[in-house]
């Protein structure tokens, strides 16, 4: 067969870019997990969900490069390829922090004070729910790539604006408990520490979540 | 003997034809198959049938063209070098065609007979008996044609994407815009039919007239369509607009067909023809015009090759392009069916498939598609540069061996 046609296709990079949203999504699912384990205290699963989590981020990551090194020079795309790439790095990031997460803890076994679990857990359900609009948002803009009708574009925007609230109320949980942990009494400053900068690790979740959804409305702009 | 040339003729010029109809078919007819439009079966008959219609009542006109328009007649006196030198483009040009599907190279059969045809040109009287001109004016149009189809696949997306699919009742602006896009379809297939074709000049109709006609008739089924649409989409409007389109893309695979066999089987019979005509008369001939059953004869060939193995092709790229969905494919197959058949009655013998890679580069460039490799287009443009001095050496070669035979 000598037809061109057999070239110029290729195959569309939303199929990865979905499959890495799913993994990133998946890691959101098993650092509740982890954190719930660990908040647990007499669990000793903790170090099993971290390597999971450490697993999938070397997976993510690799898909990533396999995006990235499949977006040849020629290749035209319905969105702007560096707006993609962008998109594909905050959607990384967003593993990345999860990651980084897990390893902080792992440094230390901190005892948590009960006046700051209930708090804790929200702010990762926020996390993790943010890290779930991901994979609805690229289902939902391939949908609309394909249609470009206002009703799939409107559909895309709703996930977006549900990424935004979920980051603005990441950020009061995040910053209500950095306030708490520096009014705790009873607690030396390494646990401070230690707290501190796991509700910053956290709160970069539904940071760079968010950061993947404003790419993605520039990507999906008129 | 010539005799014997005429046979080896028919045979060449016929397996050009099964090529064509074999491999190049299919890149109207894949998009509407792999969105699902039409049945693989309904592509292959379609496929078969109109092309073999737009080859014999079409197709003269480029037919004319590689038969007497490339290599000056007067400068090639006896007519047993023009026959032996007609053959040798022929199987030249089928002897690359059969390199390039069997290695996978994406090679226009018009580039090859027209590289072939200068090859013998040269070979047989030298570099003053080619019509450069003429000649240049072919390679421009090989230039232009695709450019235009991207122009046109490019145009007609974003027409349907601003003025049907972003926007408020999508399925109203789809059957108001539906009916434009049929007449306009219908009024090119009927001018193209009507203007300057012996079925045309059998009604005896003045040229004005007979644009006339055509636009009444393309008129009246845009507005017989337009109730249709709407008929449809009350039965099945939870589909919305694609399924407008994928009404229309009916339209445009027959409208990619015609205009396929109008232009291509000039490929195949161009030569044979040349060699008919000196066969019968026993000279050159230039004022005589190809017989209709030579074009039918090579319209035949492409619809067999189309029925033999065009559907296993049709199949496999089916596959490939599901990202062409039913707005895409239309505006696609619009663009590649409407500059091939523009050039086709210019008499300018243009590639297909390079129309249809323009045309899917339009889309691509309009946004439309998720991926398409733009890198083909440099791969494309370097075949085409090669196949004109490799057909024409090969004609040379083989022409010299034919003389060495037969003369």
């Amino acid at each position: 067969m000598r037809s061109p046609f057999v070239h110029l296709f290729r195959e569309s990079p939303f199929v990865k870019l979905l499959k890495h949203a799913e993994i990133v999504q998946e890691g959101g699912v098993l650092f509740r997990k982890a954190m719930i384990c660990y908040l647990d205290g007499a669990c000793t699963e903790f170090e099993a969900f971290h390597m999971d989590v450490t697993k999938m981020e070397h997976e993510a990551d690799w898909l990533k490069r396999n995006i990235r090194g499949h977006l040849p020079r020629g290749l035209m795309m319905p969105v702007d390829k560096f707006q993609f790439l962008l998109y594909l790095r905050e959607q990384d990031k967003a593993l990345d922090s999860v990651q980084d997460a897990l390893h902080w803890l792992s440094f230390r076994n901190t005892v948590v004070p009960d006046e700051l679990v209930d708090d804790l857990l929200l702010l990762v359900d926020k996390a993790v729910d943010s890290l779930n609009q991901l994979p609805l948002m690229v289902k939902r803009a391939t949908v609309y790539l394909r249609s470009f009708s206002d009703k799939d574009r409107q559909q895309v925007k709703e996930v977006i604006k549900a990424l935004r609230l979920k980051e603005s109320e990441s950020d009061t949980i995040e910053r209500k408990l950095k306030s708490d942990i520096f009014s705790l009494a009873s607690v030396d400053a390494i646990t401070v520490f230690h707290l501190i900068r796991l509700v910053e690790y956290i709160g970069d979740i539904s940071n760079h979540a968010e950061n993947a959804g404003d790419v993605m409305r520039a990507m999906i702009a008129r | 003997m010539e005799g014997l040339i005429l046979i080896l003729g028919l045979l060449a010029g016929a397996y050009m034809a099964w090529n064509i109809g074999a491999n190049d078919v299919a890149n109207g007819m894949a998009s509407p198959v792999g969105a699902k439009a039409i049945t693989l079966k309904q592509a292959v008959i379609i496929g078969g049938v109109l092309d073999f219609v737009g080859a014999t009542f079409i197709g003269s006109h480029v037919t004319e063209t590689i038969r007497k328009g490339i290599v000056e007649p007067s400068a090639i006196q006896d007519p047993r070098v023009m026959s032996l030198g007609l053959l040798a483009a022929l199987l030249a040009a089928g002897l690359w065609v059969f390199i390039s599907s069997w290695k996978q190279i994406p090679v226009s059969t018009t580039h090859s007979i027209v590289g072939s045809m200068v090859g013998f040109g040269i070979a047989a009287s030298g570099f003053s008996s080619i019509r450069w001109w003429a000649l240049g004016g072919i390679v421009l149009s090989w230039i232009v044609s695709p450019f235009f189809a991207c122009a046109l696949g490019y145009g007609i997306f974003e027409l349907i994407r601003r003025k049907v699919l972003a926007g408020p009742n999508i399925v109203r602006r789809g059957v108001m815009l539906g009916p434009f896009f049929v007449g306009v379809t219908l009024f090119i297939i009927f001018c193209s039919m009507l203007l300057d074709t012996p079925l045309g000049n059998r009604l005896g109709l003045s040229p004005a007239y007979r644009t006339g006609l055509s636009l009444l008739i393309s008129l009246a089924l845009a507005l017989l369509s337009r109730t249709w649409l709407t008929r449809l989409l009350k039965r099945r409007s939870h589909e919305g607009v694609e399924e407008v389109f994928r009404r229309l893309q009916i339209l445009t695979a027959c409208y990619v067909s015609v205009a396929h066999g109008a232009n291509d089987v000039a490929n195949a019979i161009g030569p044979v023809a040349g060699i008919y005509i000196i066969y019968k008369t026993g000279a050159m001939s230039p004022q005589a015009p190809v017989p209709m059953f030579l074009l039918a004869f090579g319209g035949l060939f492409i619809a067999i090759g189309c029925f033999t193995w065009g559907y296993r092709v049709i199949e496999t790229l089916g596959h490939q392009v599901t990202e062409l969905t039913n707005t895409r494919g239309f505006s696609v197959d619009f663009g590649v069916a409407t500059s091939v058949l523009l050039a086709s009655k210019l008499g300018l013998p243009v590639s297909t498939t390079h129309a249809a890679v323009g045309a899917v580069v339009g889309v691509g460039l309009a946004r439309g598609i998720s991926a398409v490799d733009f890198r083909l287009v440099g791969k494309i443009c370097f075949f085409w540069l090669i196949t004109l001095p490799i057909s024409a050496i090969s004609c040379m070669i083989i022409f010299a061996v034919l003389e060495g035979i037969f003369l």
